[in-house]
């Protein structure tokens, strides 16, 4: 029966060779339009990420530093290199409570001496609100669970059952790792602030077996560890 | 019903720049009534068929309007101005007008799908097919006809929907005398049953069945 949906289709069916071409050019032509639209978005993904990767345009340190040169200013801004100083935290809040802040994070670092001598940094971040080390991970929704830490590129793990690292004598499962940085963070472990507590207790038992066991077999060994 | 035409006129922008415009049209009146055959004969290039175009409501006149029993169609809006043409007038226009993808048989009822969504009036098309005598050929592609069993079909096509108005554009070209004077018949039969039929023809044979001819000479409409 004629109607007026079959008249389109009939008029398909009369010219094959024209519709093949009509279609091969619209597909052509959706192809490149998607196309274009999933490059241009991948280009501002990546500019996002980059944009993210820049990190902090502030960093609080005391003012002590700066006249002690103690650390390479510069390098710490774009870097993000490990510090040994530190302000109180209800300096934090005060950032916060500034309007033109948009966001503050803290990082508490603490660090172990690896069996080879080396030192290895254990950055503790607040998984909540850091914007600095997170949008290195190669999972970027990583949650940090408590006694699960993300490691730098360049870090040592164990894959015996899970990957595991080991601090202060004690192994912590891996959940993520971090894209190479090109700074000293691709040799560091990064930990919510309640693993870091962890960490924190086993440094203190770690030590205290240290001692003991250094007490008991060489007391010279003692004083240099106190140094 | 009465198609009427007031002060209409045409006017087409010339190729290029100039600005200049072509009158093809030039402002007119003109009435149709119901029960007439009007002929219009005139020279190529004339305004025959703007003329018609307009009546049709497929052209909108530069200035002037077109009445149908005193509804102005150009004021209606574009879906019900198509909605009209296709209730009350029946076309057949210059040139060849069918579609290549369907046959003699659907071209036929094409005016009806566009509408309705029940069964085509088969038996309506197949009796106009017999008028016409293409009743044999109704299965075949339109690439299969002659010029003059295309202008038939035409006919047959215009019919179908029983129109009020018959607008025919040279409806006999390339017609023998035998098939011309079929569709004469054709024609006339409908304006005695009640329609307003405007016949453009260059045709003598025509006048016999006109109630009255008209011509037209650049742009002007004239009585003959
Ligand atoms: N769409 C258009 N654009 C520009 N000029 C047009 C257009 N249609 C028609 N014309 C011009 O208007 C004039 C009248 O054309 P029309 O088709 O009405 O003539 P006609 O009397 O039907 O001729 P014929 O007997 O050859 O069919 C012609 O000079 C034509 O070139
Ligand atoms: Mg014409």
């Amino acid at each position: 029966m004629l109607s007026l949906r079959k008249i389109p289709i009939e008029n398909i069916k009369a010219h094959p060779v024209r519709t093949v071409i009509v279609l091969l050019l619209a597909l052509a032509q959706a192809a490149c339009v998607f196309g274009g639209v999933m490059a241009a978005r991948g280009i501002q993904r990546n500019m996002e990420l980059a944009e993210a990767r820049l990190g902090a345009d502030l960093v609080v340190y005391p003012k002590a530093i700066a006249v002690s040169s103690k650390i390479n200013m510069k390098r710490m801004l774009m870097q993000g290199t490990p510090v040994k100083v530190y302000k109180s935290r209800s300096l934090l809040s005060k950032l916060e409570d500034c309007g033109d802040i948009e966001a503050a994070s803290r990082q508490i670092y603490i660090s172990d001496t690896l069996p080879d001598g080396k030192d290895i940094w254990i950055v503790g971040i607040e998984p909540e609100k850091d914007f600095v080390i997170r949008p290195w991970l190669e999972a970027v929704d990583f949650a940090f669970p408590v006694g699960t830490v993300a490691v730098g590129s360049k870090v040592e793990t164990t894959a015996a059952d899970g990957e595991k690292v080991t601090l202060f004598q004690r192994d912590w499962a891996v959940g993520a790792r971090l894209k190479e940085t090109g700074s000293e963070l691709d040799y560091a472990v990064f930990t919510g602030m309640d693993t870091l507590s962890d960490v924190i207790a086993a440094s203190k038992a770690a030590s205290m077996a240290a001692v003991r066991y250094i007490c008991k077999t060489d007391a010279g060994l003692v004083l240099k560890e106190g140094e | 019903m009465k198609l009427e035409a007031k002060g209409v006129k045409k006017d087409f922008a010339r190729g290029g720049n100039s600005g200049s415009v072509l009158e093809a049209v030039k402002p007119l009146d003109f009435s149709l009534e119901s029960g007439e055959l009007v002929e219009i004969t005139g020279r190529s290039g004339s305004g025959k068929s703007t003329l018609l175009s307009m009546m049709a409501g497929m052209l909108v006149p530069t200035g002037g309007s077109i009445c149908i029993d005193d509804t102005d169609i150009y004021s209606m809006k574009e879906e019900e101005r198509s909605r009209l043409r296709n209730d009350r007038i029946g076309l057949i226009p210059q040139g060849h007008t069918a579609l290549r993808s369907l046959t003699v048989l659907e071209n036929v009822m094409l005016p009806f799908v566009l509408y309705h969504r029940e069964t085509p009036p088969e038996d309506r098309a197949k009796e106009l097919l017999q008028k016409v005598g293409l009743f044999d050929m109704k299965d075949e592609r339109p690439n299969a006809l002659s010029g003059g069993e295309l202008r038939r079909m035409a006919v047959a096509r215009a019919l179908l929907m029983k129109p009020e108005v018959l607008l025919a554009d040279e409806p006999t070209a390339g017609l023998d005398d035998e098939n011309v004077e079929l569709v004469m018949e054709l024609l006339r039969s409908a304006a005695d049953e009640g329609a307003s039929v405007l016949l453009v023809t260059h045709e003598n044979e025509a006048r016999k069945y006109a109630d009255r001819v008209l011509a037209m000479d650049g742009g002007r409409l004239c009585s003959n």
